[in-house]
This record gives C-alpha cells, structure tokens and sequence, in this order.
C-alpha cells in the first residue's frame, strides 16, 4: 500500500474506517464537501493554467460530476478567492517517496496544490479554519518539497478560501523530521498490521478496531459500526 | 432491526466519561444515519405506522415579513389597543446583524442566558 496524508490521517482517527475504506475497498459516498472541494482546486488549477474564470469554473464543476448539491456560482466564488494569477507556479504537483533510505521502507504520494519555489500552498474550501501545524500534512508535504527540490526550508501555508485567511509557517529541517517521524511511525504500524491480517483475518477487528470520536458524524459506517460494536464504553463488570 | 443494550453503569472515572462521550457520537452518528434509511423509504411509500407511532413528514409553519409589512402590522396592532413592542421582538440574528455590544444592549434590556448540555468542537 502506498500512504498518503489522508490516509494516515484516517487510521490515526478511526483504524475500523481506515480498514473498510483502504484494505476492503468499501466504496463512500461523495459528500458535498468533497465535491466541492474537487471542484474548487480544479478551477484554481485551471485558472492558474491560464483558463478564463468561467471556464476554469466549469471544468470544476465537471471535475466534480456536476454533484447535485453544488452550484455553480458556489465553486466560482471560491474560485474567485484564491489570490491567484496565470503561470504563478506549478499546480497538482505529484509526489511518490520513501519514508525513509531502507528497502522496506513504506512510501508516501500526494498531490500539493501549487508549488512556487520552495513556497507550498494547499487550498482548503473548509468551512472551519485551522492552523496549518495542527496537523502533519503542509510539515510532509514540505518534507516532500524538501526532497525534490534539495532544500532545507520550505514555506507552507493552508489558504482557507471562504476567509481568505492563511496559515502560514516557514518548516526546516526539525519540522519536516517530526512530520516524517508520524508518518513512518503510523505506516509501519499498519503494515505490520496488514500482514497479521493476511495470516489472520479473524482478528481483523481487534487489529483495526472501531475508535468513536466526534468523527462519527461523517462516516458513513456509523449505523455499521454502532450495531457490531455499541455499547463498548461500558465498564466492565 | 433490533439493538440489545447493556445496562448503563454509574460512570465514576474521567476515562469512563470520555469512552461514554465518544460511544454517545457513535450512536447519534448512527441514530442520524438509521433516520435518513427511514426517511428514504417514507420518501418513496409515504409515511410508517409503528404500533403506536407514525413516522412521516410534519409540516410547521412560520411567516417571514418585509420591514414595511412589520411596519403596518405595528400600526394595526397599536390600533387594536395593544403595545406592538410587547408582541415585536429583536431576533438573536438580528441582534447580531446590528453589531451592539453587551454594555449598549444591557441600556435596552437584560441578557438571558440558557444552557443547553451539548458538545462541541475543540
């Protein structure tokens, strides 16, 4: 298996989810929020590509199939917020790397949204802004920078559109080590576990169990998950 | 469908608060998901008589004016003889579209406070 963010994001918060999704390949249902946000960095992408906005707009929309419960003017609004111009640097900016130098080591991918220099930006359409070291992904994605571009510091942000506000912090070499440091940790773990899975799948549960947390409220597998596993908070007798 | 749940125990540990806290988002995030099945088969049956319930659609009403119609209605009602400010009153929107602080809002009335037991987002 080959990690990305997301992923190591996903089993660090639910390992159950993680293992319907990635291992089972339950398929989830596109949500609005993912749609929209397809939309979004496509139409950026496109009008940093050097598309007119109606028509970076557009090729958004049919990025995201023309999802029921996004509009047009919605995904041009954001659009409309990123601060952008044509040519300003390079977009979907494909990654496929090593953790670490072994030969068994697991690898990360991912897609940073605009890199200019050793300047990186993700665009968030979120309705709830963060700080761009809450989580690991600018520190990987900036490790990943690092590595391409052989330098030692990289500028990440997370520009939230709705907002237009930005989370913004210059990540050297000590940054970028402690987000590689999660993810390593994190991917070797589920490999181990994916192996003991495959001599015994039995222990599929106990090996990638159902973790509740405010998270529930968008699975998915919540009805699932609450039949096979309700009422495990209960102290034991 | 039929769940089988244990009987609550007296929760006595910070732990044993958090494990419940956490199961409660598992079982709204379910009870929320099992409403939607429901309301997917009422969409396309119409509504489900249980033994002693019915679940379908209930329709509320409520009226939105326009600030000339709220107007008139608070002359009509000044002449029907009564106070149109003791029925108009200041939504929580409203309140917020004006911007006033507290210290300019206490001049007018006074703050009413309600809790609601709830969680929310760190």
């Amino acid at each position: 298996m080959i990690y990305s963010f997301s992923r190591l994001s996903l089993y660090e918060t639910c390992p159950l989810r993680f293992r319907l999704k990635y291992i089972e390949g339950r398929e989830e249902p596109v949500t609005k929020a993912l749609a929209l946000g397809k939309a979004v960095h496509k139409g950026i992408e496109r009008v940093i590509s050097g598309d007119r906005h109606e028509e970076a707009v557009l090729k958004g929309w049919a990025e995201a199939d023309f999802h029921p419960e996004v509009s047009f003017d919605e995904i041009s609004e954001l659009v409309e917020k990123a601060p952008i111009c044509p040519h300003m640097g390079e977009t979907e900016v494909y990654f496929r790397l090593p953790l670490s130098d072994s030969p068994t080591a697991p690898e990360i991918q991912g897609y940073i949204d605009l890199v200019s220099g050793n300047v990186l930006v993700d665009w968030k359409s979120n309705r709830r802004p963060y700080g761009v070291l809450d989580n690991h992904q600018v520190g990987l994605y900036a490790w990943a920078v690092s590595r391409l571009r052989g330098v030692d510091q990289v500028e990440g942000s997370l520009y939230f559109l709705r907002y237009q506000k930005e989370s913004k912090h210059v990540f050297d070499s000590h940054d970028m080590e402690r987000s590689r440091q999660w993810a390593i940790v994190l991917a070797e773990k589920i490999d181990e576990k994916r192996l003991i899975l495959d001599l015994a799948p039995e222990k599929a549960d106990d090996l990638f169990p159902a973790t509740p947390s405010g998270a529930c409220r968008h699975c998915p597998f919540a009805a699932e998950c609450f039949k096979k596993f309700g009422s495990a908070y209960l102290p034991s007798s | 469908m039929s769940f089988t749940m244990e009987t609550t125990e007296t929760i006595e540990t910070v732990d044993q608060a958090i494990r419940l806290a956490d199961e409660i988002e598992r079982v709204e995030a379910a009870l929320k998901s099992m409403k939607q099945e429901l309301k997917r088969f009422v969409d396309e049956n119409g509504p489900v008589e249980t033994r002693d319930r019915v679940w379908g659609y209930v329709t509320s009403v409520s009226w939105e004016f326009e600030a000339d119609g709220l107007k008139r209605m608070a002359q009509e009602i000044a002449l029907e003889g009564m106070n149109p400010w003791e029925l108009l009153t200041l939504s929580a929107v409203s309140l917020k579209k004006l911007g006033w602080g507290e210290d300019v809002l206490s001049q007018y009335g006074r703050k009413k406070e309600t809790r609601r037991f709830a969680s929310r987002k760190k």
